[in-house]
């Protein structure tokens, strides 16, 4: 059938070319980016500078506060700084994110099927708006004299001139995200929690088990593909963010993505610099995805045997 | 669950209900008034950016339905010969960060295939992450689908035009709306990648909502956001009904 597999292959073409032209090759432009010298904006010499820049103060760490132990360590070097930050910010989301997630799609799995509709479209409805207008929304709730701040002084928690500081923090930045990817995390979550066979949770009742050790020894494991699929999606997404430390962020949260930015879209650009941080990201996502899936692949080779 | 509700909810219904607040804070209630959306409705560079946005979304949807429906039917046909990469590779765009992408195009509009930036550029962008889309929803359709089929209206005298268009097409019909829709409802959404490969004065909606952010928070930005929120639900609305339908067909 030689006929039918070269029309096939002609069919498949133009997206495939798009995808070539529009998406390896600047990706490979941006793998080579990172080894060029800084010009306006770019030349195409090759240079180790951004890598220099990079890795400019060492890799060691100090303390916050010389006469302070309490006050903890940072990272001499500003990008290692700046990952190990994102890197949390991400994994505080994603955690935040099955903490709520996983509840709801458990309570939402087990009601009618009426019920279960209405429970979705709810939990689906932050998808439907743009992540710039809910994370707007979280601006207008945090900021200062905003309207959380509003409630508890008409409450008389807070007083008349004072102020939590919740806006521009890393906690403001995990809110608003917890927020706009609960969605990823509910869906894989709920697909995988509707096959299960609830009988299951009957015989290791009727064998003795506690009701958490259903959860954790029964329920979780069966979970655990979704579980990670939610994750993922999250931990990717979270990690290359730029509307919500932009927005909610502030000056004070640097995360990758806003400094990816600047090196780009900021003056003075900074092109083999930023693609270096791009690089580091992808490897930071990459890492994420081979982690989970070689979690959940664990899991396969577990259940087989 | 209650609490969830809750937390999901308050943020939409603050941004809704300040969005008709007589005073020029965002925050402060001063009584009932629709003197935004009039603002609203005057702002001439907020039209153009959505004339933009539309444009952007049409033409990038287009492009990523037929090339995207092309690849899954010829992915469709190859029948599994060989052929893993070839969804893998559709599934890469989706996996990488859009900042990634996004800087990635910049560097290649201004680098190597130097071109003043603006609409086209952005549509090239949109398509790639568009075309990933309507190939994995059309491919999900067509997996169903029975090649014996065509080969039954070959043998009842149909010409190979006729087979596909008449048995294969109506079929993958669904799909390929489906698949046009998310691209669509993604493209008018898009805001990391435009804001990358824009050109100087040319603004998508997203880009410009996200300068007024930058700026401050004002009534204005909140009605404009209660306003993209309701298209927003109504076209999710309308998408659900459409697939409904299809159903009980």
């Amino acid at each position: 059938m030689m006929g039918r597999s070269r029309w096939s292959w002609f069919l498949m073409l133009p997206a495939l070319l798009w995808l070539g032209v529009f998406f390896v090759v600047p990706l490979g432009m941006t793998a080579l980016a990172a080894f060029a010298r800084r010009g306006e904006p770019l030349e195409w010499t090759f240079s180790m500078a951004a890598w220099a820049e990079l890795g400019r103060g060492g890799f060691g760490v100090v303390a916050r506060d010389p006469d302070d132990a309490a006050a903890g360590w940072r990272f001499q070097n500003e990008a290692l700084a700046v990952g190990w930050r994102t890197f949390w910010v991400s994994v505080a989301t994603t955690a935040g994110a099955l903490l709520i997630g996983f509840p709801a799609a458990l309570f939402m799995v087990r009601r009618p099927a009426r019920w279960r509709r209405v429970l979705y479209g709810l939990i689906m409805l932050p998808l439907v708006a743009n992540s710039l207008i809910l994370a707007y929304a979280w601006v207008t709730l945090l900021r200062r004299d905003g309207l959380v701040e509003k409630f508890l002084r008409t409450l008389g928690v807070l007083g008349e001139d004072g102020s939590l500081g919740l806006i521009y923090t890393p906690s403001a930045v995990v809110l608003g995200m917890i927020y706009w990817y609960l969605p990823f995390m509910v869906y894989p979550v709920y697909s995988s929690l509707e096959k299960f066979d609830w009988r299951l949770m009957e015989a290791a009742a009727d064998l003795g088990a506690t009701a958490w050790q259903r959860l954790v020894h029964v329920l979780w494991p069966l979970a655990l593909p979704g579980i990670m699929t939610g994750c993922l999606l999250v931990f990717v997404q979270a990690a290359g963010t730029l509307v919500f430390p932009e927005l909610l962020g502030g000056s004070k949260t640097r995360l990758l993505g806003p400094l990816i930015h600047d090196k780009f879209l900021s003056y003075p650009e900074n092109y083999p610099l930023g693609s270096a941080l791009a690089l580091a990201l992808m490897i930071l996502t990459t890492l994420g995805v081979w982690q989970a899936l070689r979690v959940s692949g664990e899991r396969k080779d577990n259940s087989v045997s | 669950m209650l609490l969830t509700s809750i937390f999901l909810l308050v943020p939409l219904v603050v941004l809704v209900v300040y969005s008709f607040s007589g005073s020029r804070y965002a925050t402060v209630w001063g009584g009932f008034s629709t003197q935004w959306y009039v603002r609203l409705a005057d702002n001439v560079e907020l039209r153009e950016a959505l004339w933009i946005t539309l444009k952007l979304g049409g033409l990038s949807t287009l492009l990523a339905t037929v090339l995207g429906t092309a690849a899954a039917l010829g992915h469709w046909r190859l029948r599994g010969g060989g052929t893993r990469a070839v969804p893998t590779f559709f599934y890469l765009p989706v996996m990488v960060p859009e900042i990634v992408l996004g800087l990635a195009l910049l560097i290649f509009f201004t680098k190597v295939w130097t071109v003043e930036r603006g609409l086209w550029t952005m549509t090239a962008g949109h398509v790639v992450f568009g075309v990933c889309y309507v190939f994995a929803v059309v491919s999900a359709r067509l997996r169903g689908f029975d090649g014996r089929l065509l080969e039954a209206a070959r043998d009842l005298g149909a010409t190979p035009w006729q087979a596909f268009r008449l048995v294969q097409l109506p079929m993958m019909l669904p799909g390929i709306v489906g698949g046009a829709l998310l691209s669509l409802a993604l493209s008018l959404d898009e805001f990391v990648i435009s804001y990358f490969v824009t050109g100087a004065g040319i603004s998508t909606l997203p880009v410009k909502i996200f300068a007024m952010m930058k700026k401050g928070v004002t009534p204005e930005i909140n009605a404009l956001a209660t306003v993209l929120l309701m298209a927003s639900v109504l076209l999710a609305l309308l998408s659900i009904m459409v697939q409904g339908k299809h159903r009980a067909d």
